[in-house]
């Protein structure tokens, strides 16, 4: 299945959604109208199989970000170099028009925890996660965004902000953001601070794509709020109008909708991505170029 | 190769005999077209948090030297063994720890 | 600051997944209280994320021993053997060896067995995709060099063999439809996925010495003839046919020269 001609890999201004294997059949039979899908790098770094060819069909007719999960750009130990070289290997079949991976770490090898852990933010984690996006950046030949994290705690030993810390890794690697809007009202509401003034401070002339996502309510033995990046549900109201108030600041960016627990039937995941995309349509920025969600 | 009652021929004209019978398969495309067959039966890496607090994967059963207070209550009570056995080839209670 | 971010990152590393732990230094919730809740998502996720993952790759093992023992077994089975890179659906190698040596379960013997043919199952989904083309390459072989030729099995296929009937209790517990085996007695399963779909088959042991004497490369008059000689009733036409017809020999790989002369049009 790999004879189709592929549409161009440029992910437009537009929104897309998450693939999930249990919608890969009806993508194909129905070919909604979508800016992008996106896909996690580590489900298709197998040698073949069913994953490689409903994602060879659903590339042919769409463009594709590949989104990595494993590779721990914000651990201290080295970037595991086979990993580094299947993402690689991935990367170059689908010819992804975004590539993002994610503030955070998921292994102190050898054991690997897939979960995406906090780190905190100082000059010696700066020259690490420095380091390590130059040498994917290096390795993939492109410029890849890092996504800021949903985070429960907060590190005593932090001596910059987050959003300080975006900034100076932009500008020593040269990287673009995915800028994660439910994941900066999960954290700033886990942290007591204002996801509004966060947004203010965000380094946003460099975000490449912004996620949109659910999250589900909880909250700590303290009785403070505590909301899990849980993904299993529809966006936020307060997240919709986060979105909203940023897309009028820097108008319409690749944005992506994620639902990745209980994922629903089509049509409700659908529903959130038209949703998101009447606000592109709507911004003042009005830069969608094509594909717009109907 | 030695002849232990095994010629050439012999073995060549079953070979042809098996290429004949073989019939064509089906092809990729028309696989594709079915149902997703199987397309969620493997682990999938994915970037949400997925217990929160609940306790879901922090189990208060723990394994310590032998002692391990579950029992399985799945299918493999009734599974058919061979020689007519039917559920655990011994019984339940061995699994449970001494007092 | 005394502590360096690499110790923190160690320290949280050390209380992720350990039975007993505690919320590592310099970690805290809101308003800098400590908050073990807080960092229970952490090992919560972990710990259920590594279960889930194994569940879903080993699904006849939990519809045997119930999800809650199951889960609780995975508990056991991350901290004896974490993953060791991030790809999941590659995580449980050591799965099968893992059962058959757990104590508690040493009543269900079976269970090592039904976990490898799971295990191979997944090879086979994920492995590398090959068009069989044996059967055409067998075409063009001159009659007289046929006892040399060697075949290269299919990248995905595999024989699981058990004393137990594995297939028969991995159908029933992935609730496939279809009739049972002929026997309840050891059983000996072809795993292999020749297009899109992993398909397995009970086959007798005859068939499945056969297979594994060509896939490890002996050539198919020795293979027959060992065949023969282990099992009086070897039917090798029929074993042949059905190997071609279920895409478990990929290729002709080496044949004296005039398949070779051949197969280049010379």
């Amino acid at each position: 299945m790999v004879d189709q001609q592929r549409v161009n890999a440029a992910v437009p201004h537009a929104v897309g959604v998450s693939l999930k294997a249990d919608h890969y059949r009806h993508i194909l039979d129905v070919k909604p109208s979508l800016g992008f899908f996106e896909v996690h790098a580590e489900n298709y770094m197998g040698a073949g199989g069913p994953p490689h060819a409903y994602l060879e069909a659903i590339r042919a007719h769409y463009p594709l970000s590949l989104h990595g999960v494993g590779l721990s750009i914000g651990g201290p130990v080295p970037l595991n170099t086979k990993h580094l070289a299947r993402l690689k290997q991935v990367h170059d079949r689908y010819e992804p028009g975004l590539f993002s991976e994610h503030l955070a770490w998921s292994t102190h090898q050898p054991a690997y925890y897939n979960d995406l852990l906090p780190l905190p933010y100082t000059e010696s984690t700066l020259d690490q996660v420095a380091a390590h996006i130059d040498q994917v950046q290096q390795m993939l030949g492109r410029q890849m965004l890092l996504e800021n994290p949903s985070t429960y705690v907060i590190f005593e030993d932090s001596t910059l902000e987050e959003t300080e810390f975006l900034h100076r890794v932009v500008d020593r690697t040269g990287c673009g953001l995915l800028l994660d809007v439910n994941n900066v009202f999960v954290s700033a509401t886990n942290s007591g601070r204002s996801a509004d003034e966060y947004l203010a401070a965000f380094p946003v002339d460099h975000v490449g794509e912004i996620h949109l996502g659910g999250h589900a309510p909880d909250e700590d033995e303290h009785g403070h709020t505590l909301l899990i990046d849980a993904h299993d549900r529809a966006v936020a109201d307060p997240v919709w109008l986060l979105f909203q108030g940023l897309v009028e600041r820097i108008g319409a960016k690749p944005t992506l909708v994620e639902w990745d627990a209980d994922v629903p039937a089509w049509p409700v995941l659908h529903e959130q991505a038209v949703r998101a995309q009447q606000i592109l349509d709507n911004s003042a920025g009005q830069e969608v170029l094509h594909a717009k969600v109907r | 190769m030695s002849n232990k009652g095994l010629s050439g021929a012999v073995l060549a004209s079953a070979v042809a005999a098996a290429v004949m019978s073989v019939n064509a398969p089906t092809t990729a495309q028309a696989q594709a077209k079915e149902k997703c067959y199987g397309v969620s039966l493997a682990g999938e890496n994915d970037c949400k948090a997925g217990a929160g607090t609940t306790c879901a994967g922090t189990s208060t059963v723990d394994y310590q030297g032998n002692a391990w207070t579950l029992v399985p209550e799945g299918t493999c009570e009734s599974m058919e063994l061979p020689d007519g056995r039917t559920g655990s080839l011994t019984p339940l209670d061995r699994d449970l720890p001494e007092a | 600051m005394q502590r360096s971010a690499e110790q923190v990152l160690r320290d949280f590393s050390a209380n992720l997944t350990a039975q007993k732990f505690e919320v590592p230094a310099g970690v805290m919730g809101r308003n800098g209280a400590v908050s073990t809740r807080r960092f229970e998502v952490y090992r919560n996720n972990v710990l259920s994320s590594l279960c889930d993952a194994l569940a879903a790759n080993f699904p006849a093992i939990q519809q045997l021993l119930g999800a809650a023992y199951f889960r609780a077994l995975g508990v056991e089975y991350v901290r004896h053997a974490p993953p060791t890179q991030p790809v999941l659906s590659e995580y449980g190698s050591d799965f099968p060896a893992f059962l058959r040596a757990f104590p508690p379960l040493q009543a269900y013997p079976y269970l090592g067995d039904v976990a490898a043919l799971e295990w191979a199952w997944l090879r086979a989904y994920h492995g590398a995709d090959q068009v069989c083309t044996a059967l055409e390459d067998l075409r063009v072989v001159e009659p007289e060099v046929i006892p040399l030729v060697r075949f290269q099995a299919h990248p995905t296929a595999q024989i699981i063999s058990s004393g137990y009937p594995v297939h028969d209790i991995f159908r029933k517990n992935r609730n496939i439809e279809g009739e049972g085996s002929r026997e309840s007695g050891p059983q000996h399963v072809l795993v292999v996925r020749p297009q899109l779909h992993v398909t397995t088959h009970d086959i007798p042991q005859d068939k499945a010495f056969f297979f594994n004497c060509l896939a490890s490369g002996a050539a198919l008059g020795e293979a027959a003839e060992a065949s023969l000689s282990q099992f009086k009733g070897f039917d090798l036409e029929q074993a042949l046919a059905f190997l071609l017809q279920v895409g478990a020999l990929a290729r002709v790989a080496s044949c004296p020269i005039e398949f070779n002369q051949r197969a280049t049009g010379r």
